[in-house]
């Protein structure tokens, strides 16, 4: 399948955004931008460098995407980081610390850092810009819910992110005491994407039978990577007192990130939880596999994402696209997409989460409502022309290419 | 502006600018509000239209928003909505007016209450780019044709950033142009008064083509 050009979002938002984003690019013409993020494939972050490069360049600036790699030290190291930022009380020893250093010192020295713009995502390579001479502005791009960051980490990492012009958060709540300017630019989803293009009735049922499901019973689903702070086992635990009372099915998704040593720990304590009982099926697919989760968020009555830490979550955003009502933690970049009782329910226990499912199977005309709200929340703020709106604004506002 | 000029669109695009300051209950709201650059009252009083609102337009400012959402309490929220943010010459004035309310809602209370978790205030400043959009209007019909297509971002900076430049923008563009152009004409003092606050952005849009209609094209 051909991917999509900008014309061919115009059916969706409207001819008039996609004029705002050429004559923003007009003044941004040939920009050179590098953007260095820690995986080419799985994870919300990869998928929005997948489309946003070819969709820059359509544009006319001119983008390289560069992606950090190490040893298996620095995945353990960096996910131990990841952790930590998002107020797990897990410290980095010395010799992960170093690991964490030393491969980015090698990134350094291997790739060419020549650009206007240099936007770095995450804190896998944000100390990268310590071994760099910097000779353009440099954006760190945080997607992470670090709103409670555990002392330590920020501490370890704060030195490296100071040496940044400006940082990017999902959140207003995840901004930091930094002396440079922060902005606000919300992730987003690419409706025209395998994960978000619409689909036949016959398709996701097709997508069901593989899987041995089907649509007889109500779907509960959550699509995530196996990660503690997406409390997997909290959903299983919700989804059993909800179903003593009414019949559904619950089905959680997910597929490992390259960078994520954790996930298949997790995975493993999500089985265990599971065995044995048929109503709790649990899928663990590749993470390419974006027209399966697009079936199965379509074939979904309800939406799950009950996280204690979310720095977004681009799941559901995905269903919420899909006009499904989301029942979600109220964490993080999550407040931002589930308004209460609009487009579905912010819980803070598994006993809530178990009483809102049961609402929303009980109350179908207002999980149809909500559904429809979510779907215009999604049209109006999270797609990813937006997206792309907000990033052209801000190299504008880094670059002195807009009048004062 | 002079006679004789097209009226031009602009482009009004911007980024919200966390503080990385937030309140989790009102004492920790006006200690921050007190602290924090004017800039940061006036996104928060003046800019709550350009964000995305579910059915009716509820609550015109991000505090009055907060107060019912956040902490659930509706008298505050009442208060703090009905508050005329152009009543006020100075930003700082707007501030104390706020502070003042506040605290005397306190004063009601036995306990200052508490925001969900996961709902507290943040807060932020903007930055905002008014481009050129290339899109010009020489008479009335091709205004109110305009005011169809273009975005609600353009029509917030028309219509309310208009009267935030400085002292004295007491008027929204429009209606200033049309009276550059064509001298005093009825559209103009329709326009003046609408009561935009409590309006959405699509409302606001509406309400203009429709006095726009009302009236035949001048140009």
């Amino acid at each position: 399948m051909t991917a999509a050009t900008l014309d061919d979002y115009a059916a969706i938002v409207g001819p008039g955004r996609i004029a705002i984003l050429r004559r923003l690019a007009a003044r941004l013409a040939g920009l050179r931008l590098l953007v260095i993020n820690s995986t080419r494939v799985g994870g919300g972050v990869a998928e929005m460098l997948v489309r946003h490069v070819p969709l820059l360049d359509e544009l006319g600036l001119l983008t390289r995407w560069e992606v950090i790699e190490g040893p298996p030290e620095f995945y353990v190291a960096t996910k131990k980081l990841h952790n930590a930022l998002q107020g797990a009380p897990v410290e980095l020893t010395p010799a992960q610390r170093e690991a964490y250093l030393d491969a980015n010192r090698r990134f350094a020295e291997r790739i060419d850092l020549d650009a206007d713009v240099v936007i770095v995502h995450d804190p896998q390579p944000a100390a990268l810009i310590r071994f760099a001479t910097k000779r353009c502005p440099w954006i760190w791009r945080c997607h992470l819910d670090v709103s409670w960051p555990d002392r330590r980490a920020w501490r370890f990492l704060r030195p490296f992110i100071t040496r940044y012009d400006a940082s990017v958060f999902s959140a207003a709540a995840f901004a930091m005491p930094l002396s440079h300017p922060q902005y606000l630019i919300a992730p987003s989803i690419d409706p025209l994407g395998p994960k978000n293009r619409e689909l036949t009735d016959h398709a996701v049922d097709a997508v069901l039978a593989r899987f041995g499901l089907d649509r007889s019973r109500p779907l509960v689903v959550q699509v995530s990577r196996f990660d503690r702070f997406k409390d997997p086992l909290g959903v299983i635990r919700a989804f059993r007192m909800a179903r003593r009372r009414d019949d559904c099915r619950l089905v959680l998704v997910g597929g490992e990130a390259t960078d994520d040593p954790e996930g298949s720990e997790v995975l493993r304590e999500v089985r265990e939880a599971s065995a044995g009982d048929p109503d709790v099926i649990v899928l663990s697919i590749p993470p390419d596999s974006h027209t399966e989760i697009n079936a199965l968020q379509r074939a979904a009555d309800i939406i799950v994402q009950k996280s204690t830490r979310e720095g977004f979550g681009l799941t559901v955003t995905e269903g919420l696209w899909k006009a499904r009502p989301v029942i979600a933690g109220a964490a993080g970049g999550l407040t931002l997409q589930v308004f209460d009782h609009q487009t579905g329910f912010l819980v803070h226990s598994i006993e809530g989460c178990a009483y809102r499912i049961r609402h929303l199977l009980n109350r179908p005309s207002l999980a149809h409502d909500m559904g429809r709200a979510g779907r215009e929340l999604v049209r109006h703020s999270f797609l990813l022309t937006r997206d792309l709106r907000d990033w052209l604004t801000l190299f504008l506002a880094l670059t002195g290419r807009a009048p004062a | 502006m002079s006679p004789r000029q097209p009226f031009a669109f602009v482009d009004y695009e911007g980024l919200v600018m966390p503080t990385g300051r937030r309140a989790a209950n009102l004492r920790e709201f006006l200690d921050t509000l007190s602290q924090v650059s004017l800039d940061v009252v006036c996104h928060h009083l003046h800019r709550a239209a350009l964000r995305h609102r579910f059915g009716t337009w509820d609550y015109p400012n991000d505090f009055a928003s907060w107060a019912a959402t956040g902490l659930e309490d509706l008298a505050l929220a009442e208060k703090l909505a009905a508050l005329d943010p152009y009543a006020y010459e100075q930003l700082e004035q707007a501030r104390e007016a706020i502070t003042d309310l506040v605290q005397d809602h306190l004063r009601e209370l036995s306990a200052a209450p508490v925001a969900r978790r996961g709902l507290e205030f943040h807060f932020a400043s903007a930055h905002y780019l008014a481009l050129p959009s290339g899109r010009e209007a020489s008479t009335l019909s091709q205004l109110r044709q305009a005011m169809t297509e273009v975005p609600l971002s353009s029509i917030f900076y028309h219509f309310h950033e208009a009267r935030l430049r400085g002292p004295g923008d007491d008027s929204d563009d429009f209606s200033r142009w049309i009276e550059g152009q064509f001298g005093p004409d009825p559209v103009t003092a329709e326009l003046r008064g609408i009561d935009f606050y409590f309006f959405s952005l699509e409302d606001l849009r509406q309400r203009i083509v429709a006095i726009l209609d009302e009236h035949p094209a001048a140009g």
